[in-house]
Parts: C-alpha cells; sequence; structure tokens
C-alpha cells in the first residue's frame, strides 16, 4: 500500500507538502522569527519584505532586507517603501525571541534580522508578522482536521458497527438517527451546534469545541457504510465461531468484525481531514472558533473579508493558499489510497 | 441418557413478506456420548436446528433442554457456550484470516481460562497434538495451512474447552474423499477419549453409516423418521427416506420443497404413495422397536 502511495508521483508530491507542512507547523516556534502575536505598530499592514541575494553597492554578498518605512499619503494611508541605506542581512539560527517547545527553552530561530523586523509574508493590520502567523495557525488548522477526523471515525466505526452486527431494532434506530444527522445541512448544523455554546471562550475551549462540532457532522455517512459493511461480515462462519465459543458481543466487533473495514476506513479518514479543515476555517472565518490572538488559518482570513483590504493588502490571502494546498494534498492522497486499496484494481 | 432435547422447535422466518418454516416442530434427543445423524437435502433445515441449539436462532415455539435446563432461555447461553461447541462445513471460512492459528485457539481458550499467553502456550500444543498436527502450526496463518489441517484446528477450537456437546455441521463436505474419512477417524478417537456426543448434521449418507449410532431424517423442517441406524439404513420406511437413499446411489430427481398447506405431510405433493389422509399431518408411529417414522402409511 505505502510502495502504491511513493510510486504515484501526485500521491508522492502531496505527501512530501504535507509532511514539509506539519514539519513547519510543529516546530512554528523555532521556524517562526516571531511569536503570533508579537505586534509593531510601525509596521502595520507592512507589505512582504523583498528577499535581496546580494548588493554590490553595500558590499552585501548574503540574502538581507531593506528597511521598511512608511510616509503618510493624502488619505492617510501608510505607503512603505524601501529604505536602500539600511540592510538587515537574514541570520540563519537566529537569537530571537524566547519560546518553550515541548520542554525545551530556547532563543533560537531558523532565520531573523537583527535590529529591525522581516516579514517574508508581510504583516497584518497590528504589525504581526503573517508567516509567523501562519505557522502558528496551522497548529490548529492542520490538527482539528486529524483530531476530528478520528474521533467521527471511531465514532463511525462504532456505532456502524453496533448497528450492522445487531441489526433489527437497533440498526433500526440508529440507522434513522444518522439520516436525520445527514440530511442536515452540515454548514447550518455546525452553526447550530457553535450557537448552543457561550460565545465567548478562551482559546483552548473554542478548539476542543470545534474539534467536537466538526467530528459531530461526519460520523453518519461513515457509520452507514460501516453498517453495510458490518452487516455482510456478521454472516461469515468465523464470527459464528467466536460467538460459538463464548466471546462478547463487543469483543466480537472489535476483533472480528471492524478490523475487516480498515481499509475502508483509512481512506474515509484521509478524505475527511480536508472537509474538517475547511470547516474550521469556516467557523473561525466567522468569528465562532478560535478567536484572536490565537492564530488559525481561518481567523487569518477573516482580515480578507473586506474587499478594500483584498485591494490594499494582498498578502493577507496566503493563508487561503496554505488552506488551498493542505486540502488539496489530502485529496490527491485519499483518492490514490483508495485506488490503491481497492481490491478490485490491483493491476496497473 | 439424553444430553439434549428439543420439544417442538419452531423457527420462522420471514423472507420477501413470506413465512418460511425453517423448523417446524422439531423433536430430536441425543443419547450421551453417541453420535447422532442429521440427514436431510440442502435447505431443509439441518443447519438452522443447529444454529438453534446454539442460541443464534431464537425460536418462535418450542424448548431446547440441556440436561433438563432449558437453554433456549437467554440466560443460560453460557450453559450453552461451556458445553456445545460447534464444528462448520468451511474451514477456510471458519477461522479469521487476520488471526494466526495460536490466537484463534488462545481465544477461545481464554473466554473461560484466565491464562496468559504464555502460559496457555503448552495447553494449545497439547490440543493441536490431539487433533494430531504440530505445535509448530501455532505461529502459522490460517492460508498456510490445507484444508485438512484446518479443520482439524476448528475441531481444536470447539474442543478446547472441553465441552461435551459437538455439533458438526457438515464438517468434512469441503474435504475430499482421503482427508475426509481421517477426519472421520480422528473425530472418533475423540469420542472415545473424551466421551463427547456428537450431533453429525450432513447428506452424505455413507459418512453418516459410517459414524452415527442413531440417525434422523429431516425434510421440510420436519423430522420424517428417526432409529437406531441399523434398522433406519436396513429398513427405510418413510418415501421420502427411501428416495433419500436410492438418490445415494442414483440421481436425485429435483424437488422443490415447496410449503404444503399447515397440518399436512410436507412430502405430500411427491408422495408415491400419499392418499387423501395425507392432507393431515402424520402421526409418530413405532413401526419396529425405537425406529419411529411420521407417515400416514404406517400409522393407519
Amino acid at each position: 500500500m505505502f510502495k502504491q502511495l511513493i510510486k504515484n508521483k501526485s500521491a508522492l508530491t502531496s505527501l512530501i507538502i504535507l509532511a514539509v507542512l506539519y514539519l513547519l507547523v510543529i516546530f512554528a516556534p523555532f521556524f517562526a522569527p516571531y511569536s503570533y502575536d508579537e505586534d509593531d505598530v510601525l509596521y502595520a499592514n507592512a507589505p512582504p519584505a523583498k528577499i535581496r541575494i546580494f548588493s554590490l553597492k553595500n558590499k552585501q554578498f548574503t540574502p538581507f532586507v531593506y528597511a521598511q518605512k512608511f510616509t503618510i499619503n493624502n488619505y492617510y494611508q501608510r505607503v512603505y517603501y524601501e529604505d536602500t541605506s539600511q540592510i538587515f542581512p537574514i541570520r540563519f539560527f537566529h537569537k530571537g525571541s524566547r519560546y518553550k517547545f515541548l520542554f525545551i527553552a530556547s532563543d533560537r530561530h531558523f532565520f531573523g534580522v537583527r535590529n529591525g523586523k522581516i516579514f517574508i509574508f508581510g504583516a497584518d493590520y497590528r504589525g504581526r508578522d503573517l508567516f509567523s502567523r501562519i505557522l502558528y495557525g496551522g497548529r490548529i488548522s492542520l490538527s482539528v482536521g486529524i483530531i476530528a477526523s478520528l474521533i467521527s471515525l471511531s465514532f463511525g466505526l462504532l456505532i456502524g458497527g453496533i448497528a450492522g452486527y445487531f441489526g433489527g431494532k437497533i440498526d433500526n434506530l440508529l440507522m434513522r438517527f444518522c439520516e436525520i444527522m445527514m440530511i442536515t445541512p452540515a454548514f447550518y448544523l455546525m452553526l447550530a451546534l457553535r450557537a448552543s455554546f457561550p460565545p465567548s471562550i478562551d482559546s483552548t475551549q473554542a478548539y476542543f469545541l470545534i474539534v467536537v462540532i466538526l467530528s459531530f457532522i461526519g460520523w453518519a455517512s461513515i457509520a452507514r457504510i460501516i453498517r453495510g459493511m458490518s452487516l455482510s461480515l456478521r454472516e461469515n462462519e468465523f464470527v459464528y465461531a467466536a460467538k460459538a465459543c463464548g466471546l462478547n458481543h463487543f469483543q466480537i466487533i472489535m476483533r472480528h468484525i471492524l478490523p475487516f473495514t480498515f481499509s475502508y476506513a483509512l481512506v474515509a479518514f484521509v478524505l475527511s481531514i480536508p472537509a474538517y479543515i475547511g470547516g474550521e476555517a469556516a467557523l473561525s472565518l466567522l468569528g465562532l472558533g478560535i478567536q484572536e490572538p490565537q492564530a488559525s488559518w481561518g481567523n487569518l482570513l477573516s482580515g480578507a473579508m473586506g474587499i478594500v483590504n483584498i485591494r490594499l493588502f494582498p498578502w493577507i490571502l496566503i493563508p487561503g493558499v496554505f488552506i488551498l494546498v493542505a486540502v488539496a494534498c489530502f485529496y490527491i492522497l485519499g483518492d490514490v489510497l483508495r485506488d490503491a486499496l481497492d481490491p478490485k484494481r490491483k493491476i496497473l | 441418557m439424553n444430553i439434549l432435547t428439543t420439544h417442538n422447535l419452531k423457527v420462522y422466518f420471514s423472507q420477501h413478506r413470506r413465512l418460511v418454516k425453517a423448523l417446524d416442530g422439531v423433536d430430536i434427543f441425543l443419547r450421551e456420548g453417541l453420535t447422532t445423524a442429521l440427514a436431510g437435502e440442502s435447505g431443509c433445515g439441518k443447519t438452522t436446528l443447529a444454529r438453534t441449539i446454539l442460541g443464534f436462532n431464537s425460536p418462535r415455539e418450542g424448548n431446547v433442554y440441556f440436561r433438563n435446563t432449558d437453554i433456549s432461555l437467554k440466560k443460560n447461553e453460557a450453559l450453552i457456550r461451556k458445553n456445545i461447541q460447534i464444528v462448520f462445513q468451511n474451514p477456510f471460512l471458519s477461522l479469521d484470516p487476520r488471526f494466526t492459528i495460536f490466537s484463534t485457539l488462545y481465544e477461545a481458550f481464554h473466554v473461560f481460562h484466565d491464562a496468559k499467553k504464555r502460559e496457555a502456550q503448552s495447553v494449545l500444543g497439547q490440543i493441536l497434538e490431539e487433533v494430531e498436527l504440530k505445535a509448530s502450526c501455532l505461529s502459522r496463518f490460517p492460508h498456510q495451512l490445507s484444508g485438512g489441517e484446518l479443520q482439524r484446528i476448528c475441531i481444536a477450537r470447539a474442543l478446547i474447552n472441553r465441552p461435551s456437546l459437538i455439533i458438526l455441521d457438515e464438517p468434512t463436505s469441503s474435504l475430499d474423499v482421503t482427508t475426509a474419512s481421517k477426519i472421520i477417524r480422528l473425530l472418533a478417537k475423540l469420542q472415545a477419549a473424551h466421551g463427547i456426543t456428537y450431533l453429525f448434521i450432513s447428506h452424505n449418507l455413507k459418512i453418516l453409516k459410517k459414524i452415527s449410532q442413531v440417525c434422523f431424517i429431516m425434510y421440510a423442517g420436519k423430522i420424517v423418521e428417526y432409529g437406531p441406524k441399523e434398522l433406519l439404513y436396513h429398513n427405510p420406511l418413510h418415501p421420502y427416506t427411501r428416495l433419500l437413499f436410492e438418490a445415494a446411489n442414483h440421481t436425485l430427481k429435483f424437488m422443490p420443497q415447496e410449503q404444503v398447506s399447515p397440518g399436512a405431510c410436507a412430502f405430500f405433493p411427491y408422495c408415491k404413495s400419499a392418499s387423501d389422509t395425507c392432507k393431515d399431518s402424520p402421526q409418530k408411529k413405532e413401526v419396529e422397536p425405537r425406529h419411529f417414522v411420521y407417515c400416514h402409511n404406517f400409522s393407519r
């Protein structure tokens, strides 16, 4: 299975991209030059800094950026320009602000500049580095998908397994409940669930709330399919043999029924992650998810809601690109995985 | 002494709004320590009877008594699990392909014995030796073994908690003739060693003749004839039994098992010697000592 993934070029590419993304995001404090809430009013809405390779004039032969200064125009808006007299060489493994990662406290950052600021993706309205915020936000956006997907998958497996295994009234009851979940439009369900909790909660609570809300949406469709599988799996003679041996229902479901749905579950898992990433983004975009100053890709995009902002500061759309890339990668991966695990398409 | 008796056992299934009477008032008894044969064509309810005894189907009417305890009640299920085991027809399907032989056997062993895996190793090895397999099979997966070996594993699994009754649901039907006869010999040996009672379900009359002592003939969810093997094989009474024995030697005519009007003899539509009285339910009749038949030709 893994070999087939590696063989497929698009799958390999998305696997690598995702690996890089997760690496960046997990080690965000190290890769980000600043922390997610470090602001500087002097750089409000500063555009992405242009990284120069060398400058003969300043006798600078390592990558560097010019200092960003601004003037006020007739509309009382800041207009940033590069001050070519002042250069900040990019320093790798630069000593910057202190952070704690797991149990290691450090002040080394992957890159940074001394005595100035570097915004490779620009800054937001409070002068916070967008790149740093994207990395920190990715921690939420990329983990929410996996965790919510895991929860909804285990929920779906359990409900589907029980419904299919027992059949009859239990099956009927559980499946009607699933159908009710499925016919409710997912987005409204999400909003309704969110509305049932207090509007202002702190970020950790919001995070768990989002995970729960998201995982509440997807389990029904998984459960339906697992139910169908377990309905046919329970007629296997080894299931009857296990019953005759005196194993209880739970053991039989866990050991002799659900493991056979593994390949489907794996595909469903990978394919549902992007939907949850999108769901989190949508909630946060509406201000119902992760709250400022905490970042997530969704609430970073909320700055891009006004057309004026997009015209003046187009770089605030960059988090959207990250969402797009991550979602696309997961879909490609899931698609290839499905083909790889499809028993009817072994050849090729 | 009867180890298991069923009384007026009825199991109905609804299929496409039609009621299918899989078992329609079945009375059987199993003598302790002996092999009882249950013969009949496919779809006559043999397997349903086995599954009902094991508690997989709940009867609509009637009871199953194991040593005078009603095991058709849910509360007595533990008694079934401890005392009654089953070996299925297809050994390839009756073992979980993802489990090694050790895990399969240990799983069954663990239900009644709180033993650690390491402690169980020797017990499981002994069980395998009992069914004439090497203990090295424990680390194998089902797909690495042959059909005969797998059926021995299934027998070992059935044997592991020392049940007093094993239901053999066509255990040799998916095996070749030589392997089948080896399995039959093994089963006879185990019976002699442990005094286990067998309910041997098969449509192979030759094998049944070899292994059984008491014979039941089933047709369309009903017992039509039963008695000691010698009497029944020597002198089959019921028209259906005769046809079955003829079919074993020649070719069987196609005979769908139809639902007849309630109360009538199930074999009535195909019976050569049927008369108007056959529209009533036939009563049990002891034609010779211990040899019973449900047929109007004899109860007249």
